[in-house]
């Protein structure tokens, strides 16, 4: 079955204005959308993202290092789903949570390079 | 990294005072913004986290740990940018070894200072409680809008400002020491008696916000009289006056939603928990010398929470206590309430009398106190006309829907 990235990115501070109890709320949903996607066998894993970072770049023939500033568009973070089609997964995509607190998500099919070298 | 089950109730709102106040401490009070940011973060990261790999053993010292490791980073870099690797980085003051552990008791100390800071005399009244609420109390811009009936960009805009008078200050974090410390320790008393006032009123707006302000209010007085600077009388006789005015939230609304006076309460529905804390509280209150407005409020709200019934209750112990009120504070909406307490101790002609005193007092034109009382007076030696008459003016004055129920049905003869 092929293999999705759910990548959630946040534009503006949302999440900071959200009070602690409604940061909480958002919590159990987010426990709510993991038990559903587990409970359909379609959850492969996730992380959040630390900010920041290192932005690497050629320069004059050289490569240098940063200096890394954040766009517009953070990435916060991302799930690993498994479905049977960019349709169903994007349904499951729905459901997440960040997209209640102002996130938006992006979801885009993993290739599988087995499959492409004819394996 | 076992536990299944999500956190327990207002986990995230307890936890972020206690983080906020820990990295403070850390990072110092001007990076104030810093501590709230490396806040967020981490409750951000155990949202994406702990549905997955399951909430930590101890999830209060992974948000610790992650928080102060974000504004590690940031303060790191921000030194790197200004080109002094050394600089904040080696002034952010490392957490003390075994901080896991040590974060587990209770920070009462940072979260004093933090409160302290909050309440700084620098700030207005109103942006003490705005960043009372925000920062010591993890309450959202939005909550605290709806709260206080005004808009989330006013909110906003009072703590940005609030923040840099601080910083332009040099308002520091710590206890203030000596003479200093009861003058500071009243503001910051003075703030959560306000917070609650606001969310023990009854009636209008989000109720919900505003049963959360109250209970903040008693944890937060709760966590002052657990710190050695704090076990002082009149704190004692605050969260005793907090605790018996909130034993009767359940009762004091009828199944149509009326705001009903103590006397019509089902003192059955009285949270006796909350009673018998605020009687300890009242007793712990009375060693020492002071006694403040707080000993006499809470003296007040004692006689009508152990009266067993209305006719029980000692109307001119509670007469004396206003009478002392009087004394100190002598704003015409105290005078008003000793007059009902004269008027149930000594009867309602006594009471109109002392009314009239009152009839041209400018603060108490706009508000249905005066004629809700007149009326009660008047009922009471049988001019229901008048009586009548009265209510519907309350009624025509009050400013909450609960209230405004009570007195129409009044007004209407209903009982």
């Amino acid at each position: 079955m092929p293999r999705y990235m759910v990548l959630m990115h946040e534009s503006d501070d949302a999440w900071a204005k959200l009070s602690a109890e409604e940061k909480q709320r958002m919590m159990e949903k987010y426990f709510a959308w993991a038990e559903e996607l587990r409970r359909g066998d379609h959850l492969r894993g996730g992380d959040p993202l630390v900010r920041g970072g290192r932005l690497l770049r050629v320069a004059g023939g050289e490569v240098v290092d940063g200096p890394f500033t954040e766009t517009k568009e953070v990435l916060t973070g991302y799930f690993m789903l498994e479905a049977g089609d960019l349709d169903e997964a994007a349904a499951l995509a729905r459901g997440c949570p960040a997209l209640i607190h102002g996130e938006s998500v992006v979801v885009r099919e993993i290739a599988e390079l087995s499959e492409d070298a004819g394996g | 990294m076992t536990r299944a089950d999500p956190v327990a109730e207002h986990f995230f709102r307890r936890e972020s005072g206690r983080l906020v106040a820990a990295l403070t401490r850390a990072l110092g009070p001007d990076r104030l913004d810093l501590a709230e940011t490396a806040v967020q973060e981490a409750f951000l990261r155990a949202l994406r986290v702990w549905p997955l790999r399951g909430v930590p053993d101890r999830p209060d010292a992974w948000l610790y740990r992650t928080a102060r490791n974000f504004a590690l980073d940031v303060a790191r870099r921000e030194a790197r940018f200004r080109d002094r690797e050394d600089g904040i980085a080696a002034e952010l003051v490392p957490p003390p070894a075994g901080d896991d552990t040590r974060f587990a008791g209770e920070l009462v100390d940072d979260r004093l200072r933090l409160m302290f800071l909050c309440c700084h005399p620098a700030l207005s009244r109103p942006s003490r409680v705005t960043l009372t609420l925000k920062v010591a109390a993890g309450f959202g811009t939005a909550e605290i809008a709806r709260a206080f009936r005004t808009t989330e960009s006013t909110v906003a805009q009072r703590i940005v400002r609030a923040k840099r008078t601080l910083r332009e200050r040099g308002a520091p974090f710590e206890l203030p020491a000596g003479a200093e410390l009861a003058g500071r320790m009243d503001a910051v008393l003075d703030v959560l008696y306000l917070v609650f006032s606001e969310g023990y009123r009854p009636g209008s707006g989000d109720e919900d916000a505003r049963r959360d302000l109250a209970a903040e209010a008693v944890r937060l007085v709760q966590l002052i009289r657990r710190h050695p600077a704090g076990r002082l009388p009149h704190v004692e006789a605050l969260l005793a006056l907090m605790l018996f005015q909130s034993s009767r939230l359940a009762a004091r609304t009828d199944a149509d939603g009326a705001l009903l006076p103590i006397e019509e309460q089902d003192r059955a529905r009285w949270d006796r928990r909350a009673i018998d804390e605020a009687v300890r509280a009242l007793a712990r209150s009375a060693r020492g010398g002071r006694l403040s407005e707080y000993h006499l409020l809470a003296g007040i709200s004692a006689c009508h929470a152990l009266a067993p019934d209305p006719a029980a209750t000692d109307w001119e112990r509670i007469v004396g206590l206003y009478d002392e009120l009087v004394a100190r504070n002598g704003g015409d909406l105290v005078r008003l309430n000793r007059a009902v307490a004269v008027g149930r101790a000594r009867g309602p002609a006594a009471a109109l009398a002392v009314l009239g005193e009152l009839a041209e007092s400018p603060a108490l034109q706009t508000c249905h106190y005066l004629p809700a009382a007149r009326a009660d007076a008047l009922h009471r030696l049988g001019r229901d006309e008048e009586a009548r008459a009265e209510w519907e003016r309350a009624a025509r004055l009050a400013s909450n829907g609960a209230e405004r129920i009570y007195l129409e049905r009044r007004a209407r003869g209903d009982k």
